[in-house]
């Protein structure tokens, strides 16, 4: 990997019962997951690296821009890190297209990528709206949304669906991924909710008492294509199949779905109807002590080998009952495993 | 007593105008700095509130006696002396007026908080470009309060004036020094007109101050 396509990192920051000291080299694709229990210091990486803390040490190099470091310190308004608070922080006295334009104004970024972030996030109906009127899932998408219209290079998400419900995190987080993936943004995403990570990232960073303590493996994810809706469901092409699903998903996107072992049921005959979203044939292709490689509707999938699975052979079928999908749109970028 | 409400007014403008410009820096740093100095410089700011006006204004006298740096400097750059004339005034009255501009002022950009500054560097604004499109916008209550309150206050002030302005006509003779007059001379007509002047007008100054801040209360203005 080049050194151009990382955002490297060796820091340390001291406060009085907190130790900070984290080096790492993250790739710049896709989502980068960062989690770990509260207060072990994901928030304050962010905050180090975007240059919000003044006593942090160390260096930081975002591509081949070096941000901090050798008596060098780049300030935080003029790094191209597009930063997304735990709390939206809009500012009152603007409405949401000043508030959008704030950053694009600042970063000298046209009025044509503002026009497609709000076609991206659906902002549309609420640009003339007031700050203090939006409801709490309006205000986070206004709040990402200003910051892609900044046009940076790098988005920081510290756990943007904080205080947010199910289902208005269920809207949010196919838009983080959208965006990501639209403006080719790379993203560091903070978050301590397993179901947040397993929907987005494509790869995860985990830390504990402000050290990093390694990378936890990707989800196994399978693709399919939008082919239609009905009602509040997304029809779903995988493979020959055809998986009805509760997504906010625009026809004709590829959407990738995370299968978490807990939420899926696997057995060695067709269990026929049950209470699964849905069911889908697999055929054992390899296996080895700790995984088996399932080929299912023409995808590769490598699942961990529990104890139940323990006496299957190569070339059987298996039927997995899916009962929880973590479903994002657009392909997962290839992920990345150890250093 | 058309010359002393002309003074008053003259006086209090001005020193209104200084004092905001003076201390939006000061207002500002003290409700961001993290220095461990703060509280000392918080409570000189506020000593005007609960010193003595004849202490203040014995001690601004002795400062601006032409036998002091300041007094000396003044007389040979000007050839006046600096007390007992306007000049001397607006200084006294900077200062002691100083509590009224600063703290409602802090308060409001206490109020703006870290977090709205730090969402504005992280799109691009310099400090001062975030102080002056998101600070300075969303503290305008406060400074607006600020200037209302170091207006009144100018107006009304008597003990330091008295002490480094003496009763000079046309130059430091103002409102209140005029009623002190006024009733020493028993010209209660002039007094009476005079003190239920400011006496209005500092009631509706405090009332607008006060619905200014019920509308921030509702979420209004």
């Amino acid at each position: 990997m080049a050194l151009s396509d990382t955002l490297c990192f060796d820091v340390s920051l001291a406060r009085p019962g907190f130790a900070l000291s984290m080096a790492q080299s993250l790739p710049l694709s896709g989502i980068t997951a960062i989690t770990g229990p509260s207060g072990s210091g994901k928030t304050t990486l962010l905050r180090v690296l975007a240059g919000l803390e003044p006593g942090a040490h160390g260096t930081v190099a975002l591509g081949a821009q070096r941000l901090q470091g050798q008596g060098a310190f780049i300030p935080p308004h003029q790094r191209d890190i597009g930063y997304v608070f735990q709390e939206p922080r809009l500012f009152p006295h603007l409405n949401v297209a000043d508030n959008l334009a704030f950053g694009a104004k600042r970063r000298g970024v046209g009025q044509g990528r503002i026009d497609e972030v709000v076609q991206v996030l659906d902002l549309g109906p609420l640009m003339t709206r007031d700050i203090r009127g939006l409801s709490g899932g309006e205000a986070r998408r206004v709040a990402l949304g200003r910051v892609l219209a900044s046009g940076p290079r790098i988005l920081f998400l510290d756990e943007p669906m904080t205080g947010l419900d199910a289902s208005r995190k269920a809207e949010i987080l196919p838009h983080i991924a959208r965006a990501s993936h639209t403006f080719d943004l790379p993203a560091l995403f903070v978050s301590h909710a397993q179901d947040e990570v397993l929907t987005l990232a494509d790869r995860v960073l985990t830390v504990a008492h402000g050290k990093i303590t390694g990378w936890a493996a990707p989800p196994a994810r399978l693709t399919g294509q939008v082919i239609g809706r009905s009602g509040a469901r997304a029809m779903l092409a995988l493979g020959r199949d055809r998986v009805p699903l509760p997504l906010a998903a625009r026809i004709g996107e590829t959407w990738s779905l995370a299968l978490s072992p807990d939420g899926v049921l696997v057995s060695d005959r067709d269990p026929g109807a049950n209470s699964a979203l849905f069911s889908l044939k697999a055929r054992v292709s390899a296996c080895d002590d700790a995984f088996l490689t399932l080929d299912v509707a023409g995808q590769s999938l490598c699942w961990p080998r529990s104890a139940a699975l323990r006496t299957v052979l190569p070339d059987t079928d298996l039927w997995l009952s899916v009962l929880n999908v973590y479903a994002r749109p657009h392909a997962p970028t290839r992920p990345h495993r150890g250093n | 007593m058309g010359a002393a409400i002309w003074l008053s007014l003259k006086l209090a403008v001005i020193t209104t105008a200084i004092l905001l410009v003076l201390g939006l820096p000061l207002a500002w740093w003290l409700a961001t700095t993290r220095s461990r100095i703060r509280p000392m410089i918080e409570a000189l700011t506020a000593l005007p509130l609960v010193l003595p006006p004849t202490v203040l204004g014995f001690y601004l006298l002795i400062l601006m006696s032409p036998n002091a740096p300041l007094g000396s400097a003044f007389l040979s750059l000007t050839g006046d002396t600096l007390t007992f004339s306007f000049t001397g005034l607006v200084i006294a009255s900077i200062l002691y007026s100083l509590p009224f501009a600063v703290q409602p002022m802090q308060t409001a950009f206490a109020a703006v908080g870290p977090g709205l500054m730090e969402a504005a560097a992280m799109l691009g604004a310099s400090r001062r470009d975030a102080f002056a499109s998101v600070a300075m916008p969303l503290a305008r209550r406060g400074m607006l309060t600020a200037g209302v309150l170091t207006f009144a206050h100018t107006l009304g002030e008597f003990g330091v004036v008295l002490m480094v302005g003496g009763n000079i006509p046309g130059q430091t003779r103002v409102i209140s020094i005029e009623i002190f007059a006024a009733v020493e001379t028993l010209d209660y007509r002039t007094a009476h007109i005079l003190s239920a002047g400011l006496l209005v007008l500092s009631f509706v100054v405090l009332t607008f101050v006060y619905l200014l801040n019920q509308g921030k209360r509702r979420g209004l203005v």
